[in-house]
C-alpha cells in the first residue's frame, strides 16, 4: 500500500490533489430533490463520479408485524450498490458493509426524524449507489435526509455529511476513491448543520487529537457548503411562481 | 410576479416571544420556533401563532373521518379489516389494519361478513391502532358476499339473498347498498 501510494502521488509540489482539488475543496456537488415519480420522497446526488439515488416509502404498516413498536415508527434503511456502481461487478446480495451502512444511516437519520408521530408504522429509506467513487455513505446520508424531507416526514433538520482524509501527512476534504484507497485515513462526519451536533462520525486510520479538531472544522465547513445546496435543491423543487395581486 | 415563500425543516422562523408554535413548527431549546416540514410559513397575528403548511401530506386517516373498509377477519364481537379508501381523497397508497368492534349485546358476525366492503366512522386512534364503528349514520356494509360461496348478496326486500345459492343473511347495510357506481366513485375509479 505504501509503496503504492508513492507511486500514485496523492499531493503535488503545488499542494494540489489527485484531481487538481485544493486540500480543503469539495468536489463539484449537484443535488435534487423529487426525482422520482413512485417514491413518496426522493433525491439525487452527485458528488464527484459518486452518483446516488434516494427514495423514501411510508409511513405504512409494519410487515412482519413483530417489527412494529407501539410508540413510534421504525426506520427502514438500505444501503446498495449496484453491480455496476464499482470496477469489477459487485454480487447482486447485500454484503456486510452494505448491512453495516444500513445501519449506520439508519442510526444517523433517526436523530432527525419525528418518529413517534407514526406509532406501529415503518418508514422506508432505500439508498441505491449507482457509480461510487469515494465518499458514498456520506453522500447516500445527505440524499436520504433530503429524500425524507421531500416526502413530507416531520424533521427537526436536515443532515448533511462529507468526509475528512489524510493523504500524504495532509488533511484533504471530501476524498474520493484514490485517496480512500491509498490515504492514511478517512473520517465521515454527518452533521444537522443548524444545531451543529455530530450525528456520524467514524475514523479509518489513525490522526493526532490536533488533526482530529481541524479534521472536524474541515468537516464543519464543508458540510454548511452541502447544507446550502440541499436547500436550494428543496426551494428549487417547492418555490411556486405566483401572480402578485 | 412573486415566489412564494418556502421553508425547509431546521429552518428558524421567530423566536418563542414573538409567536406560539403551531402545526408543523416546534420550539428549540433555545427559544427559536422552527420548521418541521417543506413548506409554505403564515403567521397568526390574532392568534400570535406561526404555523408551515407542508406541501407534501403523509397519507393519513384521523379520527372523525369515514373509511372504506374489507373485512378480512371475523369473531364473535370483533371483526379485524383493512381500510383500503377515503370517500372523498379515493384509495390508500397504504393499507391500515384496523378494528370494528360491536354494539354491546349484539353479536357481529349479523352486521358484517368475511369479504364484506363496510363504509366505517373512525371512532378512535390510539397508538395508531384504528377502531371503526358501523352503527354510526350512513355507515355499514355496501357490499356484502356470501358467507357459503362467496357469490355476491343482493337486496330482495328487506333481506340479502346469494346471487348464486339463494342462502339468506343479515347484514347491517348502507342505504347505498349494491350500488357500485356509489362504490366506484368512492374508489375514484370513476363508471
Amino acid at each position: 500500500m505504501m509503496t503504492e501510494s508513492k507511486e500514485i502521488k496523492l499531493i503535488d509540489e503545488e499542494g494540489r490533489r489527485v484531481d487538481g482539488r485544493k486540500p480543503d475543496e469539495l468536489r463539484p456537488i449537484r443535488i435534487e430533490a423529487g426525482v422520482l415519480e413512485k417514491s413518496d420522497g426522493s433525491a439525487y446526488i452527485e458528488v464527484g463520479r459518486t452518483k446516488i439515488f434516494a427514495a423514501v416509502f411510508g409511513p405504512r404498516e409494519v410487515h412482519p408485524k413483530h417489527l412494529e413498536l407501539p410508540d413510534r415508527a421504525v426506520l427502514n434503511c438500505r444501503y446498495h450498490m449496484a453491480s455496476f456502481s464499482v470496477d469489477e461487478r459487485k454480487p447482486l446480495g447485500m454484503t456486510r458493509r452494505e448491512i453495516e451502512l444500513s445501519k449506520v444511516l439508519r442510526e444517523a437519520l433517526e436523530t432527525v426524524v419525528f418518529l413517534e408521530e407514526f406509532p406501529r408504522t415503518m418508514i422506508d429509506v432505500f439508498v441505491e449507489v449507482i457509480q461510487a467513487d469515494g465518499g458514498t455513505r456520506t453522500a447516500g446520508i445527505t440524499a436520504a435526509s433530503l429524500a425524507l424531507a421531500d416526502a413530507g416526514i416531520p424533521m427537526s433538520d436536515l443532515i448533511a455529511a462529507t468526509a475528512v482524509g489524510k493523504v500524504a501527512g495532509t488533511l484533504v476534504l471530501d476524498i474520493n476513491d484514490i485517496e480512500d484507497k491509498y490515504g492514511e485515513a478517512d473520517m465521515p462526519v454527518a452533521m444537522t448543520p443548524r444545531r451543529n451536533s455530530i450525528v456520524l462520525l467514524q475514523l479509518n486510520g489513525r490522526m493526532t487529537s490536533e488533526e482530529l479538531k481541524k479534521a472536524l472544522e474541515m468537516a464543519s465547513q464543508g458540510i454548511k457548503k452541502i447544507y446550502q445546496l440541499q436547500i436550494e435543491a428543496l426551494k428549487k423543487r417547492y418555490s411556486v411562481v405566483s401572480l402578485e395581486e | 410576479m412573486k415566489r412564494e415563500e418556502v421553508v425547509v425543516p431546521g429552518e428558524p422562523l421567530c423566536i418563542i416571544e414573538e409567536f406560539f408554535p403551531g402545526k408543523g413548527t416546534k420550539a428549540s431549546n433555545d427559544g427559536s420556533i422552527y420548521s418541521i416540514y417543506v413548506g409554505k410559513p403564515s403567521f397568526d397575528f390574532k392568534k400570535r401563532e406561526v404555523l408551515v403548511s407542508p406541501f407534501k401530506k403523509v397519507e393519513n386517516v384521523r379520527k372523525g373521518e369515514h373509511v372504506v373498509a374489507e373485512v378480512k377477519d371475523l369473531q364473535d364481537k370483533i371483526a379485524v379489516v383493512q381500510i383500503i379508501a377515503k370517500p372523498n381523497s379515493g384509495p390508500l397508497k397504504y393499507r391500515r389494519t384496523a378494528v370494528v368492534v360491536s354494539k354491546k349485546g349484539e353479536p357481529l358476525d349479523n352486521a358484517i361478513g368475511i369479504g364484506d366492503i363496510i363504509i366505517a366512522l373512525v371512532s378512535n386512534i390510539l397508538n395508531g391502532m384504528y377502531t371503526l364503528d358501523i352503527y354510526a349514520p350512513s355507515c355499514g356494509v355496501i357490499l356484502a358476499m356470501c358467507s357459503y360461496c362467496r357469490a355476491t348478496l343482493l337486496l330482495k326486500g328487506n333481506s340479502l339473498v346469494c346471487s348464486r345459492c339463494g342462502r339468506k343473511e343479515s347484514r347491517r347495510i348502507t342505504h347505498d347498498y349494491g350500488n357500485i357506481n356509489k362504490l366506484f366513485q368512492i374508489m375514484g375509479w370513476g363508471v
